[in-house]
């Protein structure tokens, strides 16, 4: 084998990081002035992606990874600007999705009749608990929703996959079911304020893997608005509905 | 309600493969983020998994990984995302070995370089079973050779001591298996 060959073949180690830093930086001045071995490397070096295509029966990793890595995120995100009224508490991600835990725990309640869901709800149960017992004051919005979201005196207002739930000028999108919306796209909501001839944008919103999406839409003056839509918007939101609402439920 | 609905066509055309995602991540958009980590998540989970073995350091590579992608959007330079993307995975997941200390900087290859643009390929956008299928096209030996290089974090040299293999030929092994692949994958794109 030549020294050129030779080159040729460290140009696919190098490729795939198969090299100690000082091999690394002698290919890597060979490739500098080699068009054939750096036409080489440029040819193998994306394969790395390939190389790493997950295995199909590698187990995904907690979905509180990605809680906390939205949490970190979520403070410091670009927030669409909305009508004060409409304005959508600003919660930390992580706080919507232990809301929307807890919408999910309730409606598992519902259903739960035997001695073995009421197992896996207890578990459930502890395991809420603990997450609970893990995070800070701004808590205090999340467990606000949950004592709402579940509470006898909270007004239901069924609609397409879910209801609308208000509560002491407090209001909710509690969804389920909910379809994954096509790529690039997410949910929005709609209000009408009373009195107001054009809806205005609400928060957007996109349901988890369960198709659960628990979605605050008026922190105090819910009773101010008359209805409610939800249509499928490009991520982003829109300044007025581009498609059919799934549902427009009257608020009176 | 009545809504007055506007035409499909004035809605702004919106991208979302990845380099139009990294765009709007560069503009601090969290959706944009939440949707890159949906869809490439895996990638360095897979990485991670791979090279560390347990699920807790894993976790913790991933977070970083994304976590950099948050912070540092700009070291993505464009072009193929998902090797870059391994390329950075790869890297945090050394740079993990070696916090703990379970391996030395010196038997450790060096670091992929995560400023360097990649060729975009059609084949990044076939996904994993394509991908899957042609990786198992390749001789055991190959892919073992290139398996141990990229995830197992060893040098040409050291896989040729785990191997009993002599040097050259786990050079020669590591190119013809990625030759191979490319082109399987080439092969699998329509054109």
């Amino acid at each position: 084998m030549s020294e050129h060959d030779a080159y040729l073949d460290d140009a696919a180690a190098l490729a795939i990081g198969a090299l100690s830093p000082a091999e690394a930086e002698r290919v890597r001045s060979h490739l500098a002035t080699c068009e054939e071995c750096r036409a080489e490397y440029t040819a193998l070096a994306p394969l790395v992606g390939a190389i790493s295509a997950p295995e199909a029966d590698l187990a995904p990793p907690s979905p509180l990874l990605r809680e906390r890595i939205m949490a970190q995120v979520a403070p410091g995100a670009k927030v669409r600007s909305l009508p004060r009224n409409t304005r959508a508490p600003a919660w930390p991600l992580y706080l919507v999705a232990a809301a929307s835990f807890v919408a999910a725990l309730v409606s598992t309640f519902n259903l739960a009749t035997t001695r073995e869901s009421m197992n896996q709800m207890k578990t459930r149960v502890v395991a809420l608990q603990r997450r609970v017992d893990s995070l800070t004051h701004s808590l205090q919005n999340a467990q606000m929703a949950a004592i709402d979201l579940t509470s006898a005196d909270a007004t239901r207002m069924p609609v397409h996959h879910g209801e609308i739930v208000m509560r002491h000028g407090r209001m909710y999108l509690a969804m389920h079911d909910m379809p994954m919306p096509p790529r690039g796209h997410v949910y929005q909501a709609w209000v009408m304020p009373r009195g107001g001839k054009k809806i205005e944008p609400s928060a957007t919103f996109m349901p988890d893997r369960d198709g659960v999406a628990v979605v605050p839409i008026a922190e105090h003056n819910a009773g101010s608005m008359t209805e409610v839509a939800v249509s499928v918007e490009p991520v982003g939101g829109s300044k007025q509905p581009t498609t059919k609402p799934m549902f427009v439920a009257s608020l009176e | 309600m009545r809504v007055e609905l506007r035409k499909a066509a004035n809605i702004a055309d919106v991208s979302d493969d990845a380099e139009r995602l990294m765009e709007r991540v560069r503009a601090r958009d969290a959706v944009a983020f939440e949707q890159l980590y949906d869809e490439h998540h895996r990638i360095v989970w897979s990485i991670a998994m791979r090279v560390l073995g347990e699920r807790e350091a894993a976790e913790d590579v991933t977070q970083a990984v994304f976590m950099k992608l948050w912070n540092a959007p700009e070291r993505f330079v464009g072009g193929n995302f998902p090797g870059w993307l391994a390329r950075v995975a790869r890297n945090r997941a050394l740079d993990a070995l070696r916090s703990r200390s379970l391996r030395s900087t010196e038997e450790l290859p060096a670091s992929l370089p995560e400023d360097e643009r990649l060729e975009e390929l059609a084949f990044a956008r076939l996904d994993a079973g394509h991908i899957r299928r042609a990786l198992a096209t390749l001789p055991p030996e190959q892919r073992n050779a290139i398996e141990l290089g990229f995830f197992g974090g060893l040098t040409h040299e050291a896989i040729a001591a785990r191997t009993g293999d002599p040097l050259g030929t786990v050079k020669t092994r590591i190119r013809s298996g990625l030759r191979k692949l490319r082109t399987a994958l080439d092969g699998k794109i329509e054109r």
